[in-house]
């Protein structure tokens, strides 16, 4: 495959997940309005913000600290509005969505009928899609039709694309983005878990990762702030844990390169992976860890994204002859 | 001739038709009946209630905007996808007429690559004075760096599309796209689009196939490759996501199972060609490419190009690569050069030309410029290096002060013209809101030649969509419909 459509499947894919990690964070946190707190509610829009690295509308993107502010300043509709239907944030809905689309144009070749028109289809609704259209009535419904969107889209590529390097590439991006994101949405929850008098909701953080039921059959409804942050973490068989995420991505470099991950010396992004992958399923899981954990999965995830690039879509040419 | 079903007038949808003797009609006779081998198609057609037709049309342009087959249009603030319009009524051509047409087409790509191989090594026919030597070697579209090149079966042009139009007299050629011809994408789609929206009218109707383009294509320029190739490495040359065909190449790539590459994927390297893949450097063959030749090679051609690949002209004259169409086809389908095709094919074929083309004056003759002059109210005159409708006289249609305009211009630099009769292009029922009425039509049918030709039974159908236009062209109104070549039952046809 070429490279440069390599590129553009990864980023298909990573735009994608991160439109699917934003809707989810969004409907998550319209649902908080109607059962929790105004002072929950916005440290809701606080966390998300701050997982998604996006400044809020007005709020500037290189003085983090006074994120708080902006926040006095907007309302829930605002904030959502910017979020979900703003072209001009390049994090929100619509935009991701309308990059993921972009990319998926330029590797046509490789992707089937039915992925780029359900892509297309439904981007082309949530262009002509206002946020007034159903704030009023169920907002949290309409983000869970879009998200199924995004699931109708993943079940069209497993069961219509072959399952060559072209799949392989798009399966990679899900799990880099979901890795990263994550692993944000965590961090942001951190803090208040050395809180004895936060009322936070931590089912909240389940369901911001597709995990409220997983969970749920895992222990039991009964939410452990700390057994939370473990399943998260460490579970292996949930697939929006980083456990999962990182055995995702090792077995799919193993496919796009059998050599790079069998022989000695093992490729740079290999390497990465099986490092990324032991920590996870080998790493501590005590709590005084959890921060270097998961400040060690940002850091390799960013290393593993940037030897993937090294290796795979901008090589040297004189390196890349056939027959070397 | 005897009428078939009810007069037409009698339906609804067909209350405002304009029969117009003036121009052919390709569902109806003159006198209004239907045409023998449009009267089933006509029929249920008919019987179909406008509200109905309608949804078709809806149907099929909402699958071709979810499809991506759109066109884009770059404003100021935003950049807007426009779905190309598509009327649902099919144009019907018998397959019969369709057969002569086919040889005539085939007739005429094969002398136009003759005229290709003798004009880029010894130069015959200009030797022989049938052709003067200033119009092709002054011509800007002649490339120098392609003398002596040899090409696989003399097929410069491997893929062609050619303009056809029609009138009282039968089909005529209008221009030959010898260069990077488009369009054929849409002819798929439509056929696509309108097997599934009329099924039974589509099986019931014996309409010829036109599905097997992409395989043809493929085999074409395998049959291109170099013969020690035993796998040959084929890909598709685009100038990107920016292009106004771009889905179409993406979809003959995905279509054959090509790559879909870009300049910036390819890359030259000891006077080899290789593209960039996950795996490292891989050797291509053969290049179709649909950019136009300036920007093939910026090192050959135009240095400004970022499109092109350094070098690869390099690789192509050392035979380590086909690129197809070959660099410098332009040459032939030029507009003066068009006047010599007739000749041309007398002269390497020893044949008449089997389509009929269109009367052309040379305004570089004497006589040709003073014809021209004498009757600019009927002819269109022409500007030879221009195309797309720029520098053009359409004289029944222009004022005193522009034709007065023209001539001065033509008086001054009488080499650059041509002038031809202003023709009454043929029309076809249209779905126009509630109504059908008739509009102009054109057929671009595409050709492969390598060492075998193929011509797929159909073509892109273009449509003036505004009332009484000629002018095809989606930038201007323009839209197109499905052609179905029908094969009429024996006993129908003797009726």
């Amino acid at each position: 495959m070429l490279a440069r459509v390599a590129d553009n499947l990864y980023w298909m894919s990573r735009y994608l997940e991160r439109s699917d990690q934003t809707i989810r964070l969004l409907g998550v946190q319209v649902r908080s309005v109607t059962d929790n707190t105004s002072a929950q509610v916005a440290a809701g829009w606080t966390r998300l913000f701050r997982s998604l690295k996006v400044a809020p509308p007005g709020g500037d993107p290189l003085y983090g600290d006074q994120l708080e502010d902006s926040f006095l300043l907007a309302d829930a509709y605002t904030l959502a509005d910017f979020m979900s239907f703003e072209h001009d944030n390049p994090g929100s809905m619509v935009s991701l969505w309308g990059m993921s689309r972009e990319n998926a144009r330029q590797a046509r070749q490789e992707i089937t009928q039915e992925m780029w028109s359900q892509l297309n289809r439904t981007y082309l609704s949530l262009r002509d899609t206002q946020l007034h259209f159903f704030w009023n009535k169920e907002p949290e419904n309409f983000y869970k039709e879009t998200s199924a969107q995004i699931y109708l889209f993943r079940g069209v590529t497993d069961n219509g694309l072959r399952h060559g390097l072209a799949w392989d590439f798009i399966r990679l991006g899900r799990f880099m983005e979901r890795i990263q994101v994550t692993t944000e949405i965590l961090d942001n929850y951190r803090a208040a878990l050395d809180d004895e008098d936060t009322d936070l909701d931590w089912s909240l953080l389940l369901r911001s990762c597709a995990s409220f039921e997983p969970y749920c059959r895992h222990y039991t409804p009964e939410i452990d702030p700390r057994k939370v942050m473990t399943f998260l973490i460490h579970e292996p068989e949930s697939p929006h844990t980083l456990r999962f995420a990182a055995e995702e991505i090792r077995n799919g470099l193993g496919r796009i390169d059998p050599a790079g991950g069998a022989r000695h010396p093992l490729q740079a992004a290999h390497r990465i992976a099986g490092q990324l992958r032991a920590l996870l399923a080998y790493g501590s899981q005590e709590r005084e860890d959890l921060a270097d954990t998961l400040a060690e999965v940002r850091r390799l995830s960013r290393g593993l994204h940037d030897e993937i690039y090294r290796r795979y879509i901008f090589f040297a040419a004189d390196q890349a002859l056939p027959g070397r | 001739m005897t009428h078939t079903g009810v007069h037409p007038s009698a339906a609804p949808a067909f209350r405002q038709y304009d029969h117009n003797p003036t121009f052919y009609d390709e569902m109806f006779e003159n006198d209004g009946s239907p045409r023998q081998h449009c009267a089933d198609i006509l029929e249920t057609i008919r019987e179909t209630p406008p509200d109905d037709l309608r949804q078709i049309q809806e149907r099929v342009t909402r699958s071709f905007l979810h499809e991506g087959i759109t066109f884009t249009v770059y404003g100021d603030e935003q950049t807007i996808e426009r779905v190309f319009p598509i009327d649902c009524l099919p144009r019907i051509v018998r397959g019969d007429e369709w057969d002569d047409v086919a040889r005539g087409l085939e007739q005429r790509l094969r002398a136009l690559n003759l005229f290709l191989h003798d004009i880029y090594h010894q130069g015959h026919i200009i030797r022989d004075g049938v052709i003067p030597a200033e119009l092709v070697y002054g011509n800007k579209h002649y490339r120098i760096e392609m003398r002596g090149v040899e090409v696989p079966h003399g097929a410069y042009v491997s893929v062609c599309g050619t303009d056809l139009v029609r009138t009282h007299d039968g089909f005529a050629v209008l221009e030959d796209n010898l260069r990077v011809p488009s369009g054929v994408s849409y002819m798929l789609a439509c056929r696509d689009a309108i097997k599934r929206s009329m099924p039974r009218l589509f099986r019931r109707s014996r309409v010829r196939d036109v599905e097997q383009y992409s395989r043809l294509l493929l085999e074409t320029l395998r049959s291109l490759a170099p013969p020690q190739v035993g796998d040959p490495s084929i890909v598709l040359l685009t100038p990107g996501v920016y292009n106004s065909a771009y889905y179409e190449h993406a979809f003959l790539a995905r279509q054959m199972g090509i790559e879909l590459v870009e300049g910036r994927d390819l890359l030259v390297h000891n006077r080899r060609v290789y593209m960039r893949t996950t795996a490292g450097l891989r050797q291509v063959d053969v290049i179709y490419r649909r950019i136009d030749d300036d920007f093939i090679d910026p090192v050959t051609f135009r240095e400004d190009s970022v499109l092109g690949v350094p070098g690869l002209f390099h690789a192509y004259r050392a035979g380590r690569v086909v690129i197809a169409n070959a660099p410098g086809t332009g040459v032939a389908d030029d507009k003066a050069v068009y006047a010599y095709v007739p000749r041309i094919i007398k002269y390497y074929l020893g044949e008449e030309s089997l389509i009929r083309p269109i009367p052309t004056n040379l305004c570089r003759e004497r006589e040709g410029l003073a014809y021209t002059l004498a009757n600019l109210d009927k002819l269109v005159v022409k500007m030879v290096g221009e195309s797309g409708g720029y520098g053009m006289l359409v004289g029944p249609h222009a004022s005193n002060s522009e034709r007065k305009e023209f001539a001065a211009a033509l008086r001054a630099d009488p080499d650059n013209y041509i002038s031809q009769p202003t023709l009454a292009l043929s029309r076809a029922p249209c779905l126009v809101g509630a109504h059908i009425e008739p509009r102009h039509v054109d057929l671009r049918p595409f050709i492969l030649q390598a060492e075998r030709t193929e011509i797929v039974p159909g073509g892109l159908c273009r449509v003036a969509l505004k009332k009484g236009s000629l002018v095809v062209n989606s930038s201007q109104g323009g839209g197109s419909k499905d052609a179905w070549i029908v094969d009429v039952p024996e006993a129908a046809a003797g009726a």
